[in-house]
């Protein structure tokens, strides 16, 4: 009786870990969010693993919270449950960089559980580097020759009122003196 | 036949539009306003950049060409075309300054996008966007979806010139009598529902948990685009980035509202209920939501499985067709996704949009109004073949007042509808030419004509420049319905003879 058991044990063990290495392999394989996107159907409910820039805000919803992960140019959201033990630093957005994650989740494109709409139900989560603040420095000089294209144009434009008004004022004056001398 | 341009004519045109450019600079101060409240230090030259070209510009125009006449019917159709043109040049500037647009044509693009209330956009990485840029982005949208012109008779012109301008912008109808008072009107609808609309999208999102700043303006941006029917929004997910489901019905609410006419607004304001049930315009609207709806369930009738659900079918296929209906262009799915729908799912929107909502409202496309004009006078023909030789046959309907269906209206109605067709056409075949499929491209330059901005991903920085000119010119063409541009078009083939 031992030794059919010890045999079943092994094979199951066996098998078990053969099938996790094989699932394993499977969620470490980096999916581009392109990729699953045009793809959708086939990786529907599909295990997924994918990289990318945390970007927006933080939307909470009933057991658990949303966030966006953005990947070149495209952008899925990420449903993270309550339970998930993660920090997250940064989310990218003005002069901010978020910070970069790698999440393993079941990818679902129409959600029954979220009312029909594309997401990644969270599993697990690595933050790959921290977001940090990406400030573009801003010279005095930008200003400063803002301002005097602005002055100079401004200065022209009134000048050329002034003349203009000259000249329509001396036409006026011209034309009073035809009229008067046409009086006389 | 138009007559001939003068000198005279060049100089009032040339007045006007400089008044419009020095309006534009006020326009420009609140996005600027925006960048020092946020303290985004960077954003501020990009904007102030512009306001002195548009008070150079400006004021230059008006000096050289010094005018005390009233603007007559083509000079003012004149100055509303050239006037969005300009205006679409000089707002790209701080859209391009602000790095996020591979050339200056891409910005243009954005920027005429956003005044046409088309909702396409050529913008990269939009999430890093400062707020300011995005906040101008969606101010473009809501001055455009008004009427830039509209802007100006408010402060700047006095005298029946107003009315000529005020219908250069593609708007046929006075709800009061005096186009001052109308534009006053427009604006005052227009804020109130600003408010309160910004304030309902910021509390849904507050409830989520987003801190009030950035919930007061979430709400402020997609409620001017989504009652302007342009379709932009602060974040490259478009609607999708909110994954809620109440901000989604809301932004369905306020499409709706946008493509209805000002007139049956002004009739809801003032307590007549009825307008709503007898409006002919609106139970054309309805009715033509319904049947191009029946399209896209027949188009799903057999990938009915890929959906979990009837509210996600509801959610994923009715949200595309009111968005493109509309004229909105709001999208809850991936552009990819929307590529994958079957054809006859495709025709159903792409009809949708081409029809879009009612005149005098923000939204574009043929209008509803014009297609019940064509199904009455179907009907008043098929009577005169059926009633006795002599009898008197009329066909009304209810349009704020009952209005009697004349063949002149008829034949007006007809020639812009067959415009706009040309016009959708035109650049289907274009796209076609330069390598995508037909029904894309169809999908694609109907969105941009009727001013939608639902895409199937053609629209992209790395499309060819010659249909981003093209879409520029038929989101033009399209929010101005052709007849200012068409005179335009005879003001340079003079200034080319002279």
């Amino acid at each position: 009786m031992k030794i059919p058991v010890i045999v079943w044990t092994l094979i199951t063990i066996t098998f078990a870990g053969l099938n996790q290495a094989e699932e394993l392999k499977e969620e470490d394989v980096r999916i581009s969010v392109a990729r699953l996107l045009t793809e959708a159907q086939k990786y529907d409910g599909c295990t997924v693993c994918v990289q990318g820039e945390l970007v927006g805000d933080i939307f909470r919803a009933r057991g658990g919270f949303w966030v966006n992960l953005l990947e070149g140019d495209q952008c899925i959201g990420l449903w993270i449950p309550d339970g998930l033990k993660l920090g997250i630093g940064r989310l990218g957005g003005y002069q901010v960089r978020g910070d970069i994650v790698r999440v393993q989740g079941t990818f679902y494109r129409h959600c029954q559980k979220h009312h029909g709409g594309m997401d990644i139900h969270v599993v697990s989560w690595q933050t790959i580097l921290p977001g940090y603040e990406d400030r573009e420095e801003v010279t005095g000089e930008e200003f400063l020759s803002v301002a005097l294209f602005g002055i100079i144009g401004l200065c022209t434009v009134f000048l050329l009122k002034i003349i203009s008004r000259r000249q329509s004022g001396s036409s006026h004056n011209g034309e009073n003196q035809r009229a008067g001398s046409g009086l006389l | 036949m138009i007559p001939n341009f003068s000198r005279e004519d060049i100089k009032i045109i040339g007045y006007y539009l400089g008044l419009m450019i020095t309006a534009l600079a006020v326009v420009l101060c609140f996005p600027l306003l925006v960048a020092l409240f946020a303290q985004e230090w960077a954003a501020v030259p990009d904007f102030l950049f512009a306001i002195f070209i548009c008070l150079i510009f400006g004021f230059a125009l008006q000096t050289i060409f010094p005018a005390a006449e009233d603007i007559n019917w083509r000079q003012g159709m004149c100055v509303v075309a050239l006037t969005w043109v300009i205006t679409m040049f000089i707002s790209a500037i701080p859209l391009y300054l602000s790095g996020h647009f591979l050339s200056y044509l891409d910005a243009c693009f954005e920027s005429m996008s956003a005044y046409a209330t088309t909702g396409l956009v050529l913008i990269q990485d939009l999430d890093h966007l400062s707020l300011s840029h995005n906040f101008w982005r969606h101010l473009m949208c809501f001055t455009g979806g008004q009427g830039i012109i509209l802007v100006g008779l408010i402060f700047l012109f006095r005298g029946s010139g107003a009315l000529r301008m005020y219908i250069g912008e593609g708007r046929d109808a006075r709800i009061l009598p005096n186009i001052k008072s109308t534009a006053r009107f427009i604006w005052l609808v227009s804020f109130t529902y600003l408010v309160l609309g910004s304030l309902l999208l910021a509390g849904t999102l507050m409830m989520t948990g987003v801190s009030f700043p950035r919930a007061v303006f979430h709400g402020v941006c997609i409620f001017m685009a989504g009652w302007d029917t342009a379709g932009f929004a602060p974040q490259s997910l478009n609607i999708l980035y909110y994954h809620n489901i109440l901000f989604e019905i809301l932004t369905v609410v306020f499409c709706f509202l946008g493509a209805v006419s000002f007139g049956v607004h002004y009739s809801v304001w003032t307590g007549h209920f009825r307008e709503l049930r007898e409006n002919y315009e609106l139970r054309v609207l309805m009715a033509s939501v319904m049947v191009f709806y029946l399209f896209t369930l027949l188009g799903f009738s057999k990938s009915m499985s890929q959906f979990t659900g009837v509210g996600d079918f509801f959610r994923s296929t009715f949200y595309q067709l009111i968005s493109g209906h509309t004229g909105v262009g709001f999208s809850n799915i991936p552009s990819c996704e929307l590529a994958g729908w079957t054809e006859l799912s495709l025709l159903g929107i792409i009809f949708a949009m081409g029809l879009g909502g009612c005149t005098n409202s923000t939204s574009g496309g043929i209008k509803a109004l014009r297609v019940g004009l064509f199904i009455k006078s179907l009907r008043k023909e098929v009577k005169r073949f059926v009633y006795p030789e002599g009898a008197s046959i009329e066909e009304h309907f209810h349009h704020q007042r009952d209005v009697l269906v004349d063949d002149q209206q008829v034949r007006t109605s007809m020639g812009l509808t067959i415009c706009f067709v040309l016009l959708y056409l035109s650049g289907a075949l274009l796209g076609t030419f330069l390598g995508y499929g037909f029904l894309p491209s169809l999908f694609e330059s109907v969105s941009a004509s009727a001013n939608v901005g639902l895409s199937v991903g053609i629209t992209s920085p790395a499309m060819p420049s010659i249909l981003k000119i093209w879409y520029i010119f038929q989101m033009w063409c399209g929010r101005l319905e052709f007849i200012a541009i068409l005179i335009l078009f005879r003001f340079f083939v003079t200034l080319g003879k002279k």
